[in-house]
């Protein structure tokens, strides 16, 4: 279905009062006053902003016998068939990836779980949108200890500081913005004196209590 | 309807595969200036990729990212505040105040104390001061209009908007200051006449009038 294009005009809107401002803000490169609150302002639009807003298509009811309906919309008819899955989608549910494939949205949510059935955190299918820090986490958990007032910490941190640093060691290479292991190194170093600070102290209290000392 | 197989694994479809990957070690975009810090909480920073504005906010250990085409951006709107002057005041009032009451305290080691606290409000003074006055930004697309709070002091905001609106243009074509204008108006009358008039704005003034066209300096010189 051809998009539409609806009535609404192309209207800059100062964020702070919400007045619609003029033409003479626009592209002046020069702080304007804004007609309602006063606040200086600097705009520029572009040639997309005339550009009209298309709306999503609308799926036609199915009118006759012959007509195939929806797999998701029985009421609806059906447009074009899920290059994927095979279902016959209407207009709603046609997701047109372009170079002729269209999918269903059973099949995108299949996509972004991924082969194990299971969500992806880094990714929605669409590429990365989000990403966890984990070094930046080692490093903070086996950080804290040191500062005294989180020493207890340091019992339940160690663990958690090498399994981060093993399971997640690969991941800050990844994404568009790569990152050096520097902080997994640092943590699991820092991990590693503790461990060796906690059997030092496990030793010493040892020794005491078997030379007799305490 | 006949019956649906189930589906197949997913293995072989992926939307995935129409991002782009960047080389290892290797990232294919440019840091604009500007950056937004809540302690070590959040932080903001944006990015221009080959084809899109990366818009990147950490919170915490989650780093989120927004990509807007260059193509999508309809336009960038930059309203300077007070923000910075009302900061640059109190910070002024608190290294006055303490410095005046270590100049009147008596007892040496509480003189040095007070004077120490007014130098470092007098230091944040300065750094405030330095960094110059504050904005924010925000840049609009058909979808709706989206803060960019990285862009909060104008020297970089209007550096960092420079490049975005060059980039921009280079995808959209350039469209000249008049007929910008023009056609934002006629807009606005349209809008008026379908409202029966209503928010219609009085004729702006110019502070400062600007002494050169916009069209004599490159996307970038413009901001």
């Amino acid at each position: 279905m051809p998009p539409v294009s609806f009535a609404p005009q192309p209207l800059l809107v100062c964020d702070r009062c919400a007045t619609i401002l003029p033409g003479a803000v626009t592209n002046t490169f020069e702080p304007v006053a804004c007609p309602g609150c006063r606040a200086l302002l600097v705009a520029q639009v572009f040639p997309a902003f005339f550009r009209p807003i298309a709306v999503g298509a609308a799926a036609e009811n199915v009118l006759s016998q012959e007509d195939a309906s929806c797999f998701y919309h029985p009421a609806k008819k059906a447009v074009v068939p899920c290059t994927r899955c095979g279902r016959f989608l209407c207009a709603l549910c046609d997701i047109d990836l372009g170079g002729n494939r269209h999918v269903c949205p059973g099949c995108v949510d299949a996509a972004r779980r991924g082969p194990t059935g299971k969500q992806d955190a880094a990714t929605d299918g669409l590429g990365v949108q989000r990403r966890v820090l984990y070094d930046s986490m080692a490093l903070l958990i086996a950080a804290l200890p040191l500062t005294l007032i989180f020493w207890w910490l340091s019992f339940f941190g160690v663990p958690v500081v090498l399994y981060l640093s093993i399971r997640y060691w690969n991941e800050p290479r990844r994404g568009d913005f790569p990152r050096t292991r520097v902080r997994f190194v640092i943590a699991a170093l820092l991990a590693v004196l503790q461990i060796g600070g906690w059997i030092t102290l496990g030793v010493y209290y040892y020794q005491r209590r078997t030379h007799g000392l305490d | 309807m006949a019956s649906i197989d189930p589906l197949p694994p997913a293995a072989s479809f992926s939307v995935a595969e129409a991002a782009a990957t960047p080389g290892k070690g290797k990232t294919p975009y440019r840091r604009l200036p500007g950056r937004t810090a809540i302690l070590w909480i959040g932080r903001g920073r944006l990015y221009l990729g080959d084809d899109h504005l990366l818009k990147v906010e950490t919170f915490f250990f989650v780093e989120n990212y927004k990509r807007f085409a260059y193509g999508d951006i309809r336009s960038l709107l930059l309203r300077q505040t007070a923000r910075g002057m009302i900061l640059s005041v109190v910070l002024g009032v608190l290294a006055l105040g303490f410095g005046a009451l270590g100049w009147v305290t008596d007892n040496a080691a509480g003189r040095w104390i007070l004077l120490g606290i007014a130098a470092f409000f007098a230091a944040l003074l300065a750094v405030n001061l330095v960094r110059g006055g504050t904005c924010r930004c925000q840049l609009v697309t058909a979808i709706g209009a989206q803060p960019l709070p990285s862009l909060n002091r104008t020297r970089p905001a209007r550096r960092a908007l420079g490049l975005l609106a060059e980039r921009i243009t280079a995808v959209q074509g350039e469209i000249p200051s008049h007929e910008a204008a023009e056609r934002v108006d006629d807009a606005l009358r349209r809008y008026s006449e379908q409202t029966g008039g209503a928010r219609n704005p009085a004729k702006p003034e110019v502070v400062p009038p600007p002494t050169q066209t916009p069209e004599a300096k490159t996307p970038e010189e413009r901001w």
